[in-house]
């Protein structure tokens, strides 16, 4: 009886050593430089994740266009985890421990980028995402992980808020709806915008939470109409935003604004969902396809070839992806290095150059900027707030136009 | 809450409920006759708004003219499951059928996700997004059209068991299988055919639902629980019982969401059948239970 304990126990500790020994991937390879990817390709994510993998795919093609990071060629090594926050860790458990990949890139959204991100720190991966800003990220003061985008969640609606709040008194929404999505994106973006809101007088005249599985809106889109709000603050991530505005639209419910903290940004899919419904709504994003950032001229042009669409737009998840591949380059230049603790320590220090703008970061990979308000107006995306940004190019439109 | 409100989440309720009927309604039909659970119901309707999707896109074959194509097909993928698997497993031991369903239920979903992907999908025609008002109320056309299309369909089901030969011969196997051979039923015949038209049905709901939800893979999950619920609610094999029960739990689950929180009204379900199973363990329309110890 005891051999077989003594055995077990054995095996228990030894797998345990092998789980817990970090294996910060430091060497050059002799061939190409791996960057393991698990992404919601699929899934009620599929959307914005799709999008952020096509930015990487075309940063990626122009490294090895221009021969390569290092002299080695660049290569992606994606799964699909289908949108699963569980599906996405056992991923890059793998991606590290099996695939043995040279850097990481984060997934979409920050529902799956907490539980992942604590994959890379076991590792000590530099983790270098584009999609996961709500406080949870940060709060466990990982050293290793990355985001980049201009702010942190919380602030996302910052711009849309202020813009609100300037408007004359007597054109001033009276009372705001909350419907969102269970999500900590979500949560931060709403909860932040619900506060400064209110305390400015803007009444809450509908909050409801519904789960990310809910498909059905119309019951959601009859109470905000009733609720005789005259904003609203949509908590969504894609799906959920197309369904409200279809659904506010069955009711003939017109807000006189209305913002989405995800979904308009993912351009392409989003007006192809809805056509001219999309006119006047707004969100929050670091990019618009018009940008003078240096650089992003040629990723519009480059994304626009390797993913043509009839609309030709390139959606804002794609740019947040391409300034993932950006800061990383930087990074590996920099150090002349995939040793990943060389990469944190040298992200920590300093500023990147990417379309979204320069980005830098404090001790726990929290950008230092802000976001800009975006709205669509003629079948693309404008950014209209803040006044004095250099992308700015039309002013909001308030009411906005009927559905 | 306003009267107003109260008034458009109950015909949201009403329209939502005709449809869980029909999707009750193939199951109820399946457990009377033969006692199985089929766990895979749900995963069939969600194939039948899969292929009707299909249809839609590729071919511009509106849903519901795609329902009448579908009707056919799952009745002919209904009497080989029954007749080639179920029959089979459901002679030797009855509880088998549980695993067996559950297990069909796990290969459709991995099918679909395989060939449709797992991302949301819905159907939208260019009526989807119309709506007309009554009074202060709005109907959403597409809903009215679904609950319209599922009373239809229920009505030809209840005519078909009440008025037909056929349709005798399935109530009387409901009601005693054995009794029901002694007196000249073909009981093996009448199960395959009720066990199809329970899958007829699930096909035909598929549309409907693609038209009304977001559908993925997983969903069938969500919605064989809500099925369950109606079809224990109503008394397992009364197909009145289920028409009540999903009218019931449709108000229920929409008045719910605009009054209490939306959190609630998935539990909603299983409040309700909770307490009615409580006073009347048959449900509420099931006939008592007599089995000798």
């Amino acid at each position: 009886m005891r051999k077989p304990l003594v055995a077990i126990v054995g095996l228990a500790l030894a797998l345990t050593a092998c789980g817990t020994s970090p294996t910060s991937q430091a060497a050059l390879p002799s061939g190409s430089i791996v960057i393991g990817v698990s992404q919601a390709l699929t899934g009620d994510k599929a959307d914005p994740g799709t999008a952020i993998n096509q930015g990487y795919s075309v940063w990626a093609k122009q490294v090895n266009d221009a021969g390569g990071l290092l002299g080695h060629k660049v290569e992606l090594k994606v799964y699909d985890n289908q949108s699963l926050a569980d599906t996405a860790v056992s991923q890059y458990e793998r991606l590290v421990t099996v695939d043995k990949v040279h850097l990481l890139f984060g997934p979409f959204s920050s529902a799956l980028t907490i539980p992942t991100s604590a994959v890379a720190q076991k590792y000590k991966m530099a983790f270098v995402e584009g999609a996961g800003g709500a406080p949870k990220v940060f709060e466990r003061k990982f050293k290793y992980i990355f985001f980049v985008q201009p702010a942190v969640a919380e602030k996302q609606a910052d711009p849309f808020v202020d813009y609100i709040l300037k408007l004359p008194a007597d054109q001033r929404p009276k009372s705001a709806a909350y419907p969102q999505q269970d999500d900590p994106f979500v949560s931060a973006t709403e909860d932040g915008a619900q506060a400064r809101l209110e305390a400015a007088g803007i009444k809450t005249a509908y909050k409801q939470v519904y789960p990310p599985t809910q498909t059905d809106f119309a019951s959601i889109a009859a109470a905000v109409k009733h609720s005789g709000a005259d904003l609203v603050l949509g908590g969504t991530i894609f799906d959920d935003a197309v369904a409200q505005v279809q659904a506010y639209s069955a009711v003939h419910y017109q807000p006189k604004a209305i913002y989405f903290t995800s979904g308009p940004s993912t351009t392409g899919p989003f007006k192809q969902a809805l056509a001219d419904k999309v006119s006047g709504i707004m969100t929050g994003d670091g990019w618009v396809q018009s940008s003078k950032e240096p650089g992003n001229a040629k990723f519009v042009a480059d994304y626009l070839q390797m993913f043509p669409n009839k609309d030709n737009l390139v959606p804002g998840e794609a740019a947040e992806g391409y300034s993932v591949g950006q800061v990383m380059a930087a990074a590996v230049k920099a150090t002349q290095s995939v040793d990943n603790t060389k990469i944190a320590d040298w992200l920590h220090a300093h500023k990147v150059a990417t379309v979204q703008g320069e980005i830098g970061w404090d001790e726990l990979g929290r950008p230092q900027g802000s976001y800009l308000l975006e709205q669509w107006q003629g079948g693309i995306v404008h950014v209209v707030a803040p006044k004095g940004d250099p992308n700015k190019d039309a002013d909001p439109i308030y009411p906005k136009p009927d559905w | 809450m306003s009267p107003g409100l109260l008034a458009q989440s109950l015909v949201l309720g009403v329209l939502t409920g005709g449809m869980y009927a029909l999707m009750a309604a193939g199951l109820t039909l399946i457990f009377g006759v033969m006692r199985v659970i089929n766990i895979a119901h749900a995963a069939m309707i969600v194939m039948g708004a899969y292929l009707s999707l299909t249809l839609f896109l590729h071919l511009g074959i509106d849903p519901l003219l795609s329902m009448l194509l579908l009707i056919p097909v799952f009745l002919a993928l209904g009497a080989l499951v029954q007749w080639g698997i179920v029959n089979r497993l459901a002679e030797r031991d009855i509880t088998l059928t549980v695993l067996m369903t559950f297990g069909f239920a796990i290969i459709l979903e991995g099918l679909q996700g395989a060939i449709w992907t797992s991302s949301y999908q819905g159907i939208k025609t260019a009526y989807s997004l119309e709506s007309f008002q009554l009074f202060s109320l709005y109907i959403p056309v597409v809903r009215l059209i679904a609950a319209g299309v599922s009373l239809f369909l229920l009505a030809g089901l209840y005519a078909l068991l009440t008025f037909t030969k056929l349709g005798r011969a399935i109530r009387a196997t409901i009601q005693n299988r054995t009794s029901a051979q002694l007196v000249g039923v073909n009981v093996r015949l009448v199960t395959t055919i009720s066990f199809a038209i329970g899958i007829a049905i699930a096909g035909a709901t598929g549309p409907l639902l693609g038209m009304l939800f977001t559908f993925y893979p997983a969903t069938h999950w969500l919605w064989i629980g809500k099925l369950l619920a109606i079809v224990v609610l109503g008394g397992l094999g009364s197909l009145r019982g289920a028409f009540v029960a999903a009218m019931l739990l449709g108000i229920a689950e929409q008045v719910t969401s605009v009054t209490l929180a939306l959190n609630w009204a998935p539990m909603i379900f299983y409040v309700f059948l909770f307490g009615v199973l409580v006073v009347r363990p048959q449900g509420l329309f099931g006939a008592v239970e007599r089995q000798s110890l």
